[in-house]
């Protein structure tokens, strides 16, 4: 079957001629949209690496689920941080980062740390959100912690409610070093 | 099983129910299907009918045999209140896990936010099956995307499922705990982060019932440019089901267009409110969002909604033309229409069953008074199919979002002018209540709320969202279906695990 023939074949070479041009990483690394906070710098021998090929893991410790839109957004093709070496990993086993969400929840608890627990180290977590990071209108609730820093030690803290995917990128390119 | 034959004729549907304190549980039964009409002694039948009971010192009676969606419910109140209920169908605790002690009720009032309470270590009795060659397979709460924690147990024959039960309650986080005491400024962030992507509907199910308490209107422009937010939050709400609709059925081509086109729709609702998830834009009172300089905002999300409304076109097209792709979509996860209607599911599933409710046609009248905006609104078609599968629900968001776009048009370039918020005055009347309404991109949603003896604070807040109806619909519909379905399904529903949990 001739590929040049096939109507979705043309459809999708249509399409990437008009798609929306992604971010470069120029203009991500070096924007100003949202806040993060570096809490432990990344002086580990294998930083260098990570720059270019880093596996993230994404656990939600009781987020209101906008948090996870932001870093599900990416993968969009405005973003498309694959570009840049990044990778959402299906297991903690294959993670050498997490993104954590959420105020970490009593029920959250036990998976959150066994999650984290599971990855080979060196392995660094980022807490992404507000509510990660123990700020917002969770903190204080008969049923959470209180933010990730109450669970593990938290290497990167993005702050925003929701930070937008540019600034979780950004702050994940200055951790690493950029 | 006894609960999910046919209701009887005439039964109201039991929308939501909640512990006001120990001492009495309300039942809110709404029954958007017959017209409102007025009974012999001239007085409007009730359509919406909250009903308060108080609990006796053995207990109060379960409904859940007469309407299934009180067990969930039920389970519920037992846990937060203590209040016991006779003869449950499912006596299992749901909101507070292992972790927490037996006898500690949090949304009593004599519980105090501060209180320690100490990890527990008890016990969860899933439901098992036995049999040769019977698999028993766990999943979660910690899933392989970046999705939402929740756990689902499978009990499975090679790849069909015989039985799937969900627990939730994962990411439980004592909201309606924490809007108790709350000024109606401050528990409206909190109303906002139920779910972070229905921010616009449950503040505005919020601000409606604060509405009512205080007895104020709202302006004609109010009106306008909340059901215009809400019509942008379902396109962006929908276009995401449709990514990850697309994701599960491996069409990468028509997820990312679906995804490219959702990135350009947070980007416009920042452009107009400031947030991509238009946080912080509704508030009691009307909207918190000077129109005026946001009128260029609204030229340039025009162009953009018709961008979509081609690229949709095309995702469609792409959709259903592709052999593989309506293969997995036809005929799985059939929700039968009587389960739907039994436990009162909403939202595009039950629309995708063939029930005809949709919030902003059934309750008009409790939303807008502006008779222009009734008028544009019932112009709309109702988005509905049959067959209750993934297909028909895929079907159902897709007619929705080409009707959002037409609806988002005309609403701007009918917007009136004037005032787009009234200030609410700083004393509420004391111990009044009232409920909101609306049509959240997943289904209806109900805020109730009660002022405390001051009238300055919050004393009882409830929000029932869609996904708490629908999610005990999720098994229902699985009947049947292989393992490797179920992640389409699941999306299919587009249930919210924060919505569920709070």
């Amino acid at each position: 079957m001739d590929n040049e023939k096939d109507p979705i074949f043309r459809k999708i070479v249509q399409n990437l001629a008009k798609r929306p041009k992604p971010m470069e990483k120029d203009e991500i690394a070096e924007g100003s949209v949202g806040e993060f906070e570096i809490v432990r710098a990344l002086t580990h021998s294998i930083g260098p690496s990570l720059r270019n090929a880093a596996k993230i893991r994404e656990v939600d410790s009781g987020s209101c689920g906008a948090c996870e839109l932001e870093i599900a957004a990416l993968s969009y093709p405005q973003y498309d941080m694959e570009r840049f070496g990044f990778d959402l990993v299906a297991s903690p086993r294959h993670a050498d980062l997490f993104f954590v969400t959420g105020p970490v929840t009593r029920n959250m608890k036990q998976a959150t740390k066994l999650s984290v627990e599971a990855a080979p180290v060196p392995r660094f977590v980022v807490a992404v959100g507000d509510c990660a990071c123990g700020k917002g209108p969770f903190v204080h609730s008969y049923a959470t912690l209180g933010g990730v820093e109450k669970l593990l030690d938290v290497d990167l803290k993005v702050f925003g409610c929701p930070p937008e995917p540019q600034t979780i990128l950004r702050a994940l390119m200055k951790f690493l070093g950029y | 099983m006894e609960a999910m034959r046919p209701a009887p004729a005439g039964q109201p549907r039991l929308a939501t129910m909640f512990g006001l304190d120990e001492h009495t549980v309300g039942y809110l039964f709404v029954d958007a299907v017959s017209e409102p009409n007025v009974a012999a002694d001239g007085r409007p039948s009730k359509r919406f009918d909250l009903r308060l009971e108080e609990v006796s010192g053995e207990g109060a009676s379960s409904i859940a045999r007469l309407h299934p969606a009180a067990i969930v419910f039920e389970r519920e109140v037992k846990d937060l209140f203590g209040v016991a209920f006779k003869d449950m169908l499912d006596d299992r605790p749901i909101v507070l896990h292992e972790n927490w002690p037996e006898g500690v009720h949090p949304l009593r009032k004599d519980f105090l936010p501060g209180d320690h309470v100490p990890e527990a270590d008890r016990q969860y009795p899933f439901i098992e099956g036995e049999g040769e060659g019977l698999f028993e397979i766990p999943v979660g709460p910690v899933h392989a995307g970046v999705i939402e924690p929740g756990h689902f147990r499978f009990t499975s024959v090679g790849e069909h499922v015989l039985n799937l039960e969900t627990r939730l309650f994962y990411k439980h986080r004592g909201l309606e705990k924490l809007a108790e005491g709350q000024d109606v400024a401050r528990c409206l962030s909190l109303v906002e982060r139920v779910a972070g992507d229905e921010s616009v509907s449950n503040s505005w199910a919020y601000a409606l019932a604060l509405e009512e308490i205080a007895a104020i209107e709202v302006s004609e422009q109010a009106e306008f440019i909340r059901q215009y937010l809400q019509e942008l939050e379902r396109v962006i709400s929908h276009l995401n089901d449709l990514v990850g609709m697309a994701t599960d059925v491996a069409f990468g081509v028509g997820s990312m267009l679906a995804a490219s086109m959702r990135e350009e729709a947070l980007r416009m609702a920042k452009a107009l409110t400031g947030s991509r998830y238009m946080m912080g834009s509704i508030c009691p009172g009307g909207v918190d969002l000077d129109i005026g300089s946001s009128r260029s905002a609204l030229g340039d999300i025009a162009q953009k909604m018709s961008e979509i409304k081609q690229g949709i076109t095309e995702f469609r097209n792409l959709m259903f033309n592709n052999i593989s792709v309506m293969d997995r979509l036809e005929s799985t996860g059939a929700l039968p229409s009587v389960h739907a209607r039994r436990l009162g599911v909403v939202g595009p599933p039950a629309r995708a069953c063939g029930i005809e409710y949709d919030v902003r046609f059934a309750f008009i009248e409790k939303i807008h008074r502006s008779r222009r905006l009734r008028q544009i609104l019932s112009d709309l078609d109702l988005a509905q199919e049959q067959d209750g599968d993934c297909l028909a629900r895929t079907r159902v968001r897709i007619k929705e979002v080409l009707g959002s776009i037409k609806l988002m048009d005309r609403l701007a370039s009918e917007l009136p002018s004037g005032a787009s918020y009234r200030e609410l005055p700083s004393t509420l009347p004391a111990n009044k209540s009232a409920i909101g309404i609306t049509e959240a991109p997943r289904g209806e949603t109900i805020v109730y709320v009660r002022i405390d003896e001051t009238g300055s604070v919050i004393d009882r807040f409830h929000i029932r969202t869609p996904s708490r109806v629908n999610w005990p619909a999720l098994p229902l519909a699985f009947e049947g279906d292989i393992v490797a379905d179920f992640p389409l399904v699941n999306k299919s529903f587009n249930l919210s695990y924060a919505g569920n949990d709070l």
